[in-house]
C-alpha cells in the first residue's frame, strides 16, 4: 500500500524535468501539481535543473531578439540580384 | 522595358525592405528570406494581369509573401521529418543516458551549478557556449525551442505551424533543453 502510494506520489527526475517544461506550454494538472512540488521538495539536481532551464529561456529570447535586429535588411547586393532576375523575367 | 516591369521595380524599391524584415521575422533565415522575396516579386511579374489596380499594391505583395512563407513551412516541416529523423534519434538516445535506470539523474561529483553564476546572462562566454549549443541540436528541436521568440505566437499556433501536437511540443521541448543543459555543463567547466 505505502509503496504504491510513493509510486503515485514520486515522479523520476526525468518525469519530474519534463512536466518543468510541460507547465510552460500547457499547464500542469493538480496532480501533477502535486507531484512536481513533492518531487522538486526532495530532489536539488531538479530544482538546479529548473532554474537552469528558465536561465536558458531567458538568454534564448535576448539571442533571438539580437539576431533580429542586426539582420533587418536587404544588402545591396542581394538587392541588384533580384532585380536583374525581375528584368530577365517574361 | 516593359511598363509592367517598370512599375514591379518601383514596387522593389519601395516595398522590399518591409517585406523581407517580415519574411526574416517568419522563418528566421536570412538566406531564406531573400529567396522568398525574390520569389514574391517573379510571381508578381508573372501574375500581374492579376493585380487588381484598386488594390493596394503593398497588400497585394504581402498576400504572395505570406502564401510563400506557408508554402516553406509546409516543405520544411516535410522534409525536417525524414531528414532530422536521424539527428533525432542520436540525440533522444544521449538524453536517456543523461538518467539512470530508475529515471534519476546520473549525478556525478563535479555538478556544474552554472545557474548560481552572478548575472550569467550578461555573461559573454555564457552567450556564445549557449548559442553554439543551440547550434548542435537537430534542425526542428531548434525550431521548436526558438519558435516562441521567433514567432510571438502561442503554443497552440505554433503547434499548427511546426505540425506537432501539443503533448509532442512539451516533449520536444523537455529533450532539447536537457541536450542544451548537458552542453552547457560540459563547455561551461572549462
Amino acid at each position: 500500500m505505502l509503496k504504491r502510494m510513493m509510486n503515485v506520489l514520486v515522479l523520476s527526475c526525468k518525469e519530474a524535468t519534463g512536466l518543468v517544461e510541460k507547465k510552460q506550454v500547457t499547464g500542469l494538472s493538480l496532480r501533477e501539481k502535486a507531484q512536481l512540488k513533492i518531487h522538486l521538495w526532495m530532489c536539488s539536481a531538479c530544482r538546479s535543473y529548473e532554474k537552469q532551464s528558465r536561465l536558458m529561456d531567458r538568454m534564448l529570447e535576448r539571442i533571438v531578439k539580437s539576431t533580429k535586429e542586426e539582420l533587418q535588411r536587404l544588402d545591396d547586393s542581394s538587392k541588384r540580384k533580384i532585380l536583374q532576375r525581375i528584368k530577365d523575367s517574361n | 522595358m516593359s511598363k509592367m516591369h517598370e512599375i514591379v521595380e518601383k514596387w522593389f524599391h519601395e516595398y522590399s525592405d518591409d517585406l523581407f524584415t517580415w519574411a526574416l521575422h517568419k522563418t528566421s533565415s536570412r538566406e531564406t528570406s531573400e529567396d522568398l522575396v525574390q520569389e514574391t516579386f517573379l510571381s508578381a511579374t508573372r501574375g500581374f494581369s492579376g493585380f487588381n489596380n484598386k488594390s493596394n499594391p503593398k497588400t497585394w505583395l504581402f498576400a504572395i509573401l505570406n502564401n510563400k512563407i506557408i508554402d516553406y513551412y509546409r516543405l520544411k516541416t516535410k522534409s525536417l521529418q525524414v531528414d532530422d529523423h536521424r539527428a533525432e534519434y542520436k540525440t533522444q538516445n544521449l538524453t536517456a543516458s543523461f538518467f539512470d535506470a530508475d529515471h534519476n539523474w546520473e549525478l556525478n561529483d563535479d555538478a556544474v551549478l552554472w545557474e548560481e553564476e552572478f548575472h550569467i546572462l550578461d555573461n559573454a562566454d555564457f552567450r556564445v557556449i549557449m548559442t553554439n549549443c543551440i547550434q548542435d541540436l537537430p534542425e526542428n528541436w531548434r525550431l521548436a525551442i526558438m519558435s516562441k521568440y521567433l514567432l510571438d505566437k502561442n503554443a497552440e499556433q505554433i503547434c499548427q505551424e511546426i505540425k506537432v501536437t501539443q503533448s509532442n511540443y512539451w516533449q520536444i521541448i523537455h529533450r532539447a533543453k536537457l541536450t542544451l543543459k548537458k552542453c552547457i555543463d560540459q563547455k561551461w567547466k572549462f
